[in-house]
């Protein structure tokens, strides 16, 4: 399997401070890899990096295989920020169709005239994450869980290769992470979507993650098989 | 001990006020020196002439319609301005711009708006409407742009990852985030724009200023005062309503 992405020496500096530190790492396709380290390590930033959001001060980046990002190639990436990103004052319907906004005519998402094609995969993505009742709430009267799937659907309309996924079930209890994540598991093997995540969860990352990679003062500091995670790695690393 | 930067910030300006008052030769005191004259001119203000109310009643629903009218043009007109001024949704140079023609609407007070708009348009509650919408934009879309730069980072990441165009980005983050703010605002504005409407009479603007300064020079004030009452009840009134319907807007 060929790499979806591969990070080679990546350097981010400002104010001259070491955000990211000669950073390099590669994902390779259809697997489900976990960053992991304590706030401040630059997760988030790595993201951005590979999603084109914050320009790196050197080192080289390829996606897919090629040199950089490029319009196409990031329309075949998805993203679910911290704190999900959702318009809490719109349904959740509009907050899906958001992630078609790539697809359709500019004057007919201005107007909400979609083409069925797209309301189509809208509903079935909704009944697929089990969130069909939801469909005409406001995103801000919906539990943590509700909101997972929503941000997940908006994803999943976008038809990605790879998923970016920033601290996405942080406000939830074990159950509710858990549950969430065995849908979005199912639908992202099936669909064949490689997924790269940040979280701070060992079982969630044993559960649901081939690789991991322990991250540390902008830097990889290791690249470890994920049933080799336990608890006490987890806290020796959060606690150095 | 010596005094600290605060203290001597406390010092110079109340020096200001001390030497503003003297080179204006302003006496505090003159308030009482005059009170003859002013329990004259309340008693006279107390003794209610209704003869007029016929007229109250036009001119306070003339100056109403003028709040409304004036007001809305002027809050429709702030939204695009403001989402063309916010620097997270257009690009520098326009931004610039637009800021610039929202800090001039703002800047002037709307009795100078319509001391020039009655100029240009002529006498009547034209000119006061077109005044209203003019104050009303500039300071609408100063505070819309600064709602609109202070939204939620990440949606905005992730309709650039998805490819959005700056339209797209507007309708679907920037103006639905901001909408509890703006049914606010538009509320505040037009309670607002019935007192400044009240006053753009005085100078032919229409609106029931017009009438207060009529009496007043005419020194009927018996006259003066059912406008005067009819202002105080409105513009308290207009409050209250305000008040409560920002309260619902806030608990949904």
């Amino acid at each position: 399997m060929s790499d979806v992405l591969s990070m080679n020496q990546i350097q981010l500096i400002i104010n001259d401070r070491k955000i990211i530190n000669n950073l390099s790492i590669n994902v390779r396709q259809n697997n489900a890899v976990t960053i992991m380290g304590p706030n401040g390590a630059g997760k988030t930033t790595l993201l951005k990096i590979a999603l084109g959001l914050v320009q790196p001060t050197s080192g080289e980046l390829y996606l897919f295989g090629k040199k950089g990002i490029d319009k196409e190639r990031r329309k075949l990436l998805g993203y679910i920020p911290q704190n999900l990103g959702l318009v809490n004052e719109l349904s959740v319907f509009s907050n899906v169709i958001i992630g078609a906004l790539g697809e359709i005519p500019r004057w007919r998402s201005i107007l909400g005239m979609y083409p069925k094609d797209i309301l189509d995969e809208v509903y079935s993505l909704l009944y697929e994450l089990k969130i069909s009742h939801l469909k005409d709430i406001k995103v801000k009267k919906l539990s943590g869980g509700e909101k997972q799937r929503v941000a997940i659907a908006r994803t999943l309309i976008q038809k990605p290769s790879v998923i970016f996924a920033d601290e996405m079930i942080a406000s939830l209890d074990f159950k509710a992470a858990a549950s969430v994540m065995e849908i979005f598991t199912e639908i992202r093997k099936k669909k064949g979507i490689t997924l790269l995540m940040t979280h701070h969860n060992p079982e969630i990352t044993k559960m649901y993650s081939d690789t991991v990679f322990i991250m540390i003062n902008g830097r990889i500091d290791k690249k470890i098989e994920s049933k080799e995670i336990n608890k006490e790695t987890i806290s020796s690393l959060y606690e150095a | 001990m010596k005094p600290s930067r605060f203290q001597y910030v406390w010092i110079v300006l109340l020096l200001i006020i001390i030497g503003s008052s003297v080179h204006l030769g302003f006496n505090p005191l003159s308030i009482i020196g005059d009170a003859q004259n002013s329990s004259t001119i309340i008693q006279e203000l107390l003794a209610f002439d209704f003869s007029v109310m016929d007229k109250v009643v036009f001119s306070i629903i003339e100056t109403l319609e003028m709040a409304l009218i004036g007001s809305s043009i002027g809050f429709m007109l702030s939204i695009p301005a403001a989402l063309l001024a916010a620097r997270n949704v257009s690009p520098f140079y326009i931004s610039a711009i637009f800021r610039g023609i929202l800090g001039i609407l703002w800047s002037m007070p709307p009795l100078l708006w319509a001391i020039i708009l009655v100029v240009i348009v002529g006498l009547g509650p034209t000119a006061g409407i077109f005044s209203i919408a003019f104050f009303i934009m500039g300071l609408s879309g100063k505070y819309l742009y600064e709602i609109f730069e202070s939204q939620n980072l990440a949606a905005y990441d992730t309709m650039h990852v998805i490819g959005a165009t700056r339209m797209q980005i507007a309708k679907f983050v920037t103006i639905p985030e901001a909408l509890p703010y703006m049914s606010n605002q538009y509320l505040f504005l037009l309670s607002y724009s019935v007192r400044e409407s009240s006053i753009l009479g005085l100078v032919g603007a229409g609106g029931i200023g017009f009438y207060i300064i009529h009496h007043l020079e005419s020194l009927n004030y018996g006259k003066a005062a059912p406008f005067i009452l009819a202002i105080l009840v409105v513009t308290l009134g207009m409050d209250y309503i305000s008040t409560k319907l920002r309260k619902r807007l806030v608990y949904n």
